[in-house]
């Protein structure tokens, strides 16, 4: 079978390249000078024994990999330096979904408004709604995630709580909160400030695509036998041109994971992105290698998935993929 | 119906000559291309601003040589006479800061760009032209390689290297070619099965020769393309870096970190936010534009 095959190629080579980050991850940080009880006080020689011998770190690289392995295999990440006593799975649990929710939001935001945009530039292609959209468009794509987000924490933060509580008479009143992920309200601007460069890149894919598909016969042919306007461009035209949007998706995921780095710095969101960051500013060392690792599983993952259901979707794509 | 009249009749001499004569001049694809976006206003100008932009990098800093000594007497300034773009919080002169971002993060930019997409054509070159069991080997290879999280690799990378110019395009560069070879391979598969192709084996051109004199010259639209809109993503790459405190350290100034120090202080001091970012986004802007408009002028499909 076609799929099957090509579903078991697709895995094998996601496998592979799970195994040359895990590795790659070790060695690189193996590689680097000193060790992590460097740079504190001058410890007795005695005491960095145990310490060595606590950490494993006494025994032989070759060792060592094999311990990481088993060890990654089955799930444990080792414990967090800076967070003492937590475990590097335990927080990934805890502030993962955090993260999840932001992206999903942002996504949901993104791919929605992106289509939108998209199609209605289609539809008046070379007139004024065209051109209004692929500027919002390229604007979109020509502004950096943190700029937007200090933008519109500072429009919507600052001046725009401080109309409400001027309004309001009540200096702690908040219409909208832009810190934190506790209520309703701290969770709309985020998503919006993380899903612009995403909605920009769909807008223009969504364009391109839906041109094509208008200029195919069966289009004509849909028109020809009389259809309404509203048909023709739901059921004929933005079926068809979904499909090559979703090949995006998977760069698109990783785009988002990373923006949400820092968009979850500057709106003070308790997500895995800031606990990343923390951990490369203060050389958190395993931190910096679970978080690796998982946000490495996190987007092969879905690269394999989007590459699976694109598959399914288009059988143009099966076949040519898997005569390669 | 009378007949016509054998003298109504005139010969008319076969005139080859005016048949083939040419009516409008025939142009090289560049030239055709060059005459379609110069009716590209937006295009024009874009390129223009990023004509002048490319001098502020190359010429600024010679002017504006002051941009990391510290004034501490005059810390937080803002924007005056004296300090234009005002000073931050060590009191260094944030113009000449900013045109010295400008220089490294346009030199970072074009300089990766230019790596990846010469180690892309390249790679993509031979994977195309030889097809077959290399084709089969390098193309795996490629798979696996853009399988691998770019931006999560490049953090690790420089996490574990030192800090600096060179390492930031080496590791970047690293991380982001293989989109590139991909490109160039299905461009040079279209090009090397069409007859001027056959031509030059039959007479006897080394592939290395083909490759380079006939394959990629042909297949250069759409990679120059590429390089130009992946100028304004390497700028970006670099200044999502100097966020995370992993671009171009401080004292040397990048249009990223300058951004970065500036969000932090966003709230009280906005300019300095506001100077490096419209910097920042203006050019980036532009670039995309002048992308967008050689795209629509090297595409034969947009010929009118």
């Amino acid at each position: 079978m076609q799929l099957a095959k090509y579903v078991v190629r697709r895995l094998a080579i996601s496998l592979v390249t799970l195994f040359v980050v895990v590795t790659a991850t070790f060695f690189l940080m193996n590689s680097m000078p000193g060790d992590p009880f460097i740079g504190q006080k001058a410890i007795p020689k005695a005491i960095k024994e145990n310490l060595y011998k606590k950490y494993g770190l006494n025994k032989p690289l070759g060792d060592r990999y094999v311990l990481y392995l088993k060890n990654t295999v089955s799930g444990d990440l080792g414990i967090s330096m800076t967070y003492k006593n937590r475990k590097v799975v335990d927080i990934i649990k805890q502030s993962f979904p955090v993260s999840a929710d932001l992206g999903i939001r942002a996504m949901i935001f993104a791919s929605l408004a992106g289509i939108f945009l998209g199609v209605i530039a289609s539809l008046n292609h070379n007139r004024t709604w065209d051109s209004v959209a692929m500027i919002i468009a390229i604007i979109g794509v020509s502004l950096p995630a943190f700029i937007v987000g200090a933008l519109l924490q500072w429009a919507v933060g600052l001046q725009l709580n401080q109309f409400y509580k001027f309004i309001v008479g009540d200096p702690y009143a908040m219409l909208i909160p832009t810190t934190g992920w506790a209520t309703f309200g701290a969770k709309l601007v985020p998503p919006f400030a993380l899903g612009i460069s995403a909605l920009a890149t769909i807008a223009r894919y969504m364009r391109t695509s839906m041109l094509d598909v208008l200029n195919q016969d069966y289009i004509k042919t849909a028109k020809a036998k009389g259809l309404s306007k509203t048909q023709v461009t739901i059921r004929h035209t933005i079926r068809n041109a979904i499909l090559p949007v979703v090949t995006i998706l998977g760069p698109m995921t990783a785009a988002i994971l990373t923006g949400s780095f820092v968009i979850e710095l500057i709106f003070a969101i308790p997500g895995l992105g800031k606990f990343f960051i923390n951990s490369i500013n203060q050389y958190d060392y395993t931190m910096i290698m679970g978080l690796t690792i998982f946000y490495a599983t996190f987007l092969i993952f879905m690269n394999f998935v989007v590459d699976i259901l694109y598959g399914m979707i288009d059988p143009r794509i099966r076949l040519a993929k898997g005569k390669a | 119906m009378s007949a016509v009249p054998k003298n109504k009749f005139q010969r008319i001499p076969k005139d080859i000559e005016s048949a083939q004569m040419i009516l409008r001049p025939s142009l090289s694809y560049w030239q055709d291309a060059w005459r379609r976006i110069k009716l590209n206003k937006v295009a024009m100008f874009s390129m223009w601003f990023v004509f002048f932009m490319a001098i502020v990098a190359i010429f600024g800093p010679m002017i504006f040589t002051d941009y990391r000594s510290n004034h501490l007497e005059e810390t937080l300034q803002n924007p005056s006479l004296k300090y234009w773009f005002g000073t931050d919080e060590l009191g260094r002169d944030l113009f000449a800061r900013v045109i010295r971002g400008t220089r490294i993060s346009l030199f970072i930019g074009v300089t990766v760009s230019l790596i990846t997409t010469s180690f892309g054509v390249i790679y993509g070159g031979i994977s195309g032209y030889f097809g077959g069991g290399v084709d089969d080997v390098m193309m795996r290879f490629i798979d696996v390689i853009s399988t691998v999280p770019d931006m999560i690799i490049l953090i690790l990378l420089l996490v574990v290297l030192d800090p600096g110019v060179p390492t930031l395009i080496l590791a970047m560069s690293l991380t982001s070619w293989s989109g590139i070879a991909r490109v160039v391979r299905g461009q040079i598969l279209q090009i090397k099965e069409q007859d001027f192709v056959l031509v030059a084996r039959t007479q006897g051109a080394s592939p290395a020769r083909i490759i380079s004199r006939h394959l990629i010259p042909n297949a250069l639209g759409p990679i120059i393309v590429r390089l130009t809109m992946a100028i304004p993503a390497f700028i970006f790459e670099e200044a999502f870096l100097s966020f995370i405190n992993l671009g171009v350290q401080i004292p040397e100034a990048s249009w990223g970190n300058l951004g970065q120090s500036g969000v932090q202080q966003f709230q009280q001091h906005p300019y300095l936010l506001i100077f490096p970012a419209l910097f920042l986004c203006i050019t980036t802007l532009a670039l995309n534009l002048f992308g967008d408009g050689l795209r629509d002028a090297l595409d034969p499909k947009m010929r009118k």
